[in-house]
């Protein structure tokens, strides 16, 4: 779990920049994978990660307690894409996409072969990211926050409003799914 | 496959997955600017919950609490103010400016007593504060105007006082109420003689309202002496029985006192053919109040005095062609109702004037006063009228 001394936040509250591009540089890669995976395009993604760092500004310079700034910026970021959704024309149900766009990108960059020992990684990559696309929202979510962005259960149960035997409950069966499904298309 | 084998798979996205190299780094400037303009913006719109504490004491707090001593300061001026004004104005003696303010001070503080006991028993004491206060102002000049301003005070405080003394009537019987009735009675016949001994120095221009207070004197008188005999029926106390019947044996002698004065006044000049029938009738009710007396039965003895009273009244009572005469008597008014408002007023134990208006002090006592016009009045008295009040001489 990242850290943050005190004082970061109450010159945030200050009304400090300075304080604010700290906490950019040490959140902002992760929120940027975190919405990657959600959301395919690459300039919605970073208005996107602007919007979350500028509502956690206003926010803090309001006097908002925060007890944990991660969980925090991870819950903005949520609700962020959430919103960016609902506004969206190209999907009135707010369902959150799963960016499998993603995967094909990773492929045309790498120029992967066959014979490349990455190949396997990159194959067994594209397994997983399908296969989470496939699994229902709350299983990925879970799944993406607590294997990919490294989140303690405590943090998840704060993001998703949730208990943390909740978390845990829904973790295991999460795994489980993607376990099953993962198998079953390697069986095929 | 093994839970460790897809969680490992799971954490090896992180490392593939991630923002394009110097993109982060343009997003940052673009987010930090934004900042500023956001701050800029809190300046102008500063909200107290985001100002430290020691802003938000002075900004918020010490603002409204520096008010606070003012204000205080402002409302203990206005107290200091209001309670000088009431101590000075409760001892102004009358031709003060403050002694309208001490009679609604002292009007107030009756009102503010719940009881009607003690409401009573203090219009009782503030009418006879009225009659010192009379009789102080007429010994320094009797026409001036502060006597028109303490007569009118007076006026109206006997009139309270007479409804207010009329709760005693309903009262619970204690002893100590008894005493307070006799001293009404006693302070209401000393206002009545006051009033009557102070009409005879006074200008003709006062006699109306001389008149006015005499007759409220008497009507308290009555009710206290009513409220006096109910109370002591009620408690069958020997004692205060035996002091009613001495008070009724004074009023007694007061309606004697004046049918004299009306025999006195009518026979010699034999101006008027009034039946004598009254005057028989107001000597059989004396008669009959003095056996009722004998008997111990005040309220029959009252029954009859109040009966002469009325008699006496009407007896007393005459018409001015064009005028309409107020005759007061011991024990009655009556209210002027004549167009021209120049009401004479009759009082059958004071001075008498001829029909000029002029006063004859040496006739029997009988009153005719001229109240506010003197010179008009005398000029709109008919030289010849129809009829004449008995025992009056016009």
């Amino acid at each position: 779990m990242h850290r943050i001394p005190d004082s970061l936040i109450e010159r945030m509250q200050q009304g400090d920049r300075e304080a604010l591009g700290e906490i950019y540089d040490i959140f902002a890669p992760s929120l940027y994978r975190y919405i990657s995976f959600r959301i395919s395009h690459v300039q919605d993604r970073e208005d996107t990660l602007s919007n979350v760092f500028l509502r956690v500004f206003e926010s803090i310079a309001k006097g908002v307690k925060i007890s944990n700034i991660r969980a925090f910026l991870y819950q903005s970021t949520r609700n962020a894409i959430i919103d960016y959704y609902r506004e969206s024309t190209r999907n009135a149900a707010v369902v959150i996409e799963w960016n499998e766009e993603l995967l094909q990108n990773e492929q045309r960059n790498g120029s992967l072969s066959h014979s490349s020992p990455l190949f396997d990684a990159t194959m067994q990559n594209e397994l997983i990211v399908r296969e989470l696309g496939r699994l229902k929202d709350e299983y990925r979510e879970i799944l993406l926050l607590r294997y990919i962005e490294d989140l303690e259960i405590a943090e998840i149960a704060e993001i998703m409003q949730k208990s943390s035997v909740a978390i845990r409950v829904t973790l295991h069966r999460a795994l489980k799914a993607l376990k099953k499904q993962m198998e079953r298309t390697i069986n095929i | 496959m093994q839970n460790s084998e897809v969680v490992q798979s799971l954490r090896n996205l992180r490392y593939h997955f991630g923002a394009q190299p110097g993109s982060l780094v343009l997003l940052r400037e673009k987010i930090l600017q934004e900042a500023d303009s956001i701050n800029s913006v809190r300046r102008i719109h500063i909200s107290p919950t985001r100002q430290d504490v020691s802003v938000f004491w002075k900004s918020q707090v010490l603002v409204h609490f520096r008010i606070v001593p003012q204000v205080a300061a402002a409302l203990a001026l206005v107290v200091v103010i209001v309670g000088v004004g009431s101590a000075v104005a409760l001892r102004a003696k009358p031709g003060s400016p403050f002694y309208k303010m001490r009679v609604a001070l002292e009007d107030t503080s009756v009102a503010l007593y719940p009881q009607h006991a003690t409401r009573a028993a203090l219009e009782i004491e503030l009418f006879d504060k009225g009659v010192r206060e009379l009789k102080e102002v007429s010994e320094d000049d009797i026409s001036s105007p502060t006597v028109f301003a303490v007569l009118d005070t007076l006026d109206e405080r006997l009139l309270k006082a007479n409804e207010r003394i009329r709760t005693y009537t309903q009262a619970q019987l204690d002893p100590r109420l008894f005493s307070t009735i006799i001293s009404a009675t006693n302070k209401a016949i000393n206002a009545h003689t006051t009033l009557k001994s102070l009409q005879e120095s006074a200008p003709i221009a006062m006699q109306s309202k001389f008149n006015k207070a005499i007759a409220a004197s008497s009507r308290l008188k009555l009710t206290a002496l009513q409220v006096l005999v109910t109370y002591t029926d009620r408690s069958n106390d020997a004692n205060a029985q035996e002091v009613v019947a001495e008070k009724l044996l004074e009023e007694i002698a007061a309606v004697k006192t004046s049918v004299t004065s009306l025999k006195g006044v009518r026979e010699p000049e034999g101006v008027t053919e009034e039946p004598e029938d009254n005057v028989k009738i107001i000597e059989n009710a004396i008669s009959g109040a003095e056996v009722a007396l004998r008997e111990g039965k005040l309220s029959i003895a009252l029954d009859r005095i109040l009966e002469s009273a009325e008699i006496l009244e009407s007896a007393s009572i005459g018409r001015v062609e064009g005028e309409s005469i107020e005759i007061v008597g011991n024990l009655q008014s009556v209210t002027s109702t004549n167009e021209s408002s120049t009401p004479l007023v009759v009082d059958n134990d004071n001075e008498r004037l001829d029909s000029s208006g002029n006063s004859d002090t040496s006739a029997p006592a009988s009153t005719v006063s001229l109240p506010t016009k003197t010179e008009e009045n005398i000029e709109q008295t008919p030289k010849e009228p129809p009829e004449y009040p008995v025992g009056f001489d016009l």
